[in-house]
């Protein structure tokens, strides 16, 4: 019972939980949210729908989806659901932009853009359901290899999801991903939006700006700075759809000297201006 | 002489048939069919790399170096690069065998080099052998069928996977030998003269890089400690030091965005170039290619 209301923890690492939402509603999910480590849920009854940065997804058992740190997430439930929520930090990882290690090469918590969704085949979902029991048992051992048996088990399930994520979104295969286009993503996360031109990821990467650009339109098929712009809309839409800030505090926020610039960035790249875009959002989401 | 029982490489060892192998870095055979039990094989092997033995049933008596071990069903047996070993068993044995570079584990995971070092069971003859109650070996049954269920691929990921399953093993016996079970079971107080120096190579290396200082630290004789060194692992102090410097270089080489140059200054090479000979005549590649190498494959992989 002590694992139900408190959850198995070693701070700053690991944190997991049951997720039994519709019966108690612990886990404060209505409300959208973001924070800074990763969270994976795996969702074993029940039904609902996942909004995530204004994309909405439906889950039922044998879901599983990860959210990333600074992901704005929220959701409904239809069935009451069952399931496990597990959450660590990059610490847990030691991913860094030097070296993005593990964490890095999973494009269903580290791709912004894509889809954050894995769907388990029901054949594999007791498999799958199994690792989730033997990481439980794994983490209540409080000994001095608990976290390397801890991160195992993650790395074990973390893998399968994507060896299903691969199968399933062709598109997204990260075959032709880089290290440093996966160095440039986590880089990006660190710093945004304290650093926005290209010559300073370039810097911090050790790599010319030329190369980081050239690498990125072969593997990534945008130019750095494109990159660096869809990151700057993504946390518009965000903030527009999300917060209370004013238009112009926003700006100011991703380090725009003047809002009318961008105003102007916005409207070109959405065809809509930001208080449009609030407006016709926020609708949709409340 | 007994010493001069030749090394065998992965590459090597791989001829008989493992179904689930990657060149270079791990393979899982059954027991059954590996001739590293086979009845009457009494000729002593030596391999290049770690070994995990499972033996979920069976009996009989497995020999490294000065020890002999007598095992049951349930047990489980450790080899580290280099250490001599054979097998006399009573009954047919059955269960599985896996086995895996340093490289492999210590580069590519969360897991270092010097925790690896730290499992003095792979390195002291005298507790390489683990006997298992009946529950713990049901563990291991399901741990290894886990094993075998997701390394049966040759998708990405598998390397992660394979080194997960690899890191459990090892925990659930670095916790098994540490309990406080039947007799016999916890790890001996004095660990052996090649654990204590694998040990002190973790701390001081590549500040101190002679046999000569690493005797001197541990309180023998510099001939006594070549000798005892080299009888337990067929290598050298010095290349024991020297493989290590050269798996330094490499887990910067990928986990680091350090030229070549500050690597090999922070390795205490006067010389990059030097490095980089050194480094190319250990691996037969320059510390760029292995670089180029590895990232794509770790990228991938």
């Amino acid at each position: 019972m002590s694992d139900y209301a408190r959850g198995i923890r070693m701070p700053g690492l690991f944190h997991l939980l049951l997720f039994d939402e519709g019966k108690n509603g612990r886990h404060d999910c209505h409300l959208a949210h973001r924070h800074d480590f990763f969270e994976i849920f795996w969702i074993t009854r029940g039904r609902g729908r996942v909004h995530c940065d204004l994309r909405s997804y439906d889950f039922h058992p044998g879901i599983l989806f990860g959210v990333s740190p600074g992901q704005v997430h929220s959701w409904t439930v239809d069935e009451p659901v069952e399931g496990r929520i597990v959450s660590f930090s990059r610490k847990f990882f030691a991913m860094d932009s030097a070296h993005p290690g593990f964490l890095g090469k999973l494009p269903f918590l580290c791709a912004p853009s894509g889809p954050m969704v894995v769907e388990v085949e029901p054949v594999e979902a007791p498999f799958l359901d199994g690792l989730f029991s033997l990481l439980w048992e794994a983490a209540r051992v409080e000994d001095s290899v608990r976290p390397e048996r801890v991160r195992a088990y993650l790395v074990i399930i973390l893998s399968l999801a994507r060896q299903v994520f691969n199968r399933q979104n062709r598109p997204y295969q990260d075959a032709h991903d880089t290290k440093l286009a996966q160095r440039f993503r986590v880089a990006l996360d660190e710093n945004f939006p304290r650093l926005l031109r290209v010559s300073d990821y370039a810097s911090l990467l050790a790599v010319s700006r030329s190369h980081l650009n050239d690498n990125m339109i072969r593997h990534v098929g945008r130019t750095a700075s494109e990159i660096i712009h869809e990151r700057i809309e993504l946390e518009a839409k965000r903030l527009l759809v999300h917060s209370m800030l004013t238009v112009s505090e926003i700006a100011y926020q991703l380090q725009f000297r003047d809002p009318s610039y961008f105003v102007r960035f916005f409207k070109r790249r959405t065809q809509l201006t930001p208080g449009d875009y609030r407006a016709r959002f926020a609708l949709v989401v409340a | 002489m007994r010493t001069s029982i030749p090394l065998t490489e992965f590459e090597t060892a791989l001829a008989w048939n493992c179904q689930i192998h990657r060149p270079q870095k791990f393979a899982l055979s059954k027991l059954d069919d590996n001739p590293l039990v086979e009845f009457g094989s009494r000729a002593p092997k030596r391999f290049g790399f770690f070994e995990v033995f499972w033996v979920e049933s069976g009996s009989g008596k497995v020999r490294n170096g000065a020890c002999s071990h007598t095992l049951r069903s349930g047990a489980l047996f450790f080899v580290s690069p280099g250490q001599r070993y054979f097998w006399d068993p009573d009954e047919f044995i059955r269960g599985e065998w896996v086995g895996f570079t340093e490289e492999f584990l210590a580069i590519g995971s969360t897991v270092g080099p010097e925790w690896l070092s730290s499992m003095s069971f792979f390195y002291d003859e005298e507790c390489a052998l683990l006997q298992l109650e009946s529950d713990e070996n049901s563990e291991f049954r399901r741990l290894f069928s886990t094993f075998r269920a997701t390394a049966y691929t040759n998708e990405a990921g598998l390397d992660d996977i394979v080194r997960a399953h690899l890191t459990l093993i090892i925990c659930k016996a670095k916790q098994l030998f540490g309990g406080k079970g039947e007799e016999g079971r916890r790890m001996p107080p004095e660990s052996s003269l090649l654990t204590r120096f694998r040990q002190l190579i973790e701390e001081h290396f590549p500040r101190l890089r002679t046999a000569g200082e690493y005797a001197e630290l541990l309180g023998v004789s510099r001939t006594q400690f070549c000798a005892e060194v080299r009888r337990r692992c067929g290598l050298s102090p010095g290349q024991l030091i020297q493989l290590r410097k050269v798996l330094e270089a490499k887990r910067r080489l990928l986990h680091t965005a350090h030229t070549v140059s500050e690597i090999a200054y922070a390795l205490e090479f006067e010389d990059p170039s030097y490095f980089v000979r050194y480094f190319k005549r250990r691996t037969g590649i320059t510390p760029s290619q292995y670089r180029a190498a590895m990232l794509q494959d770790e990228a991938v992989g």
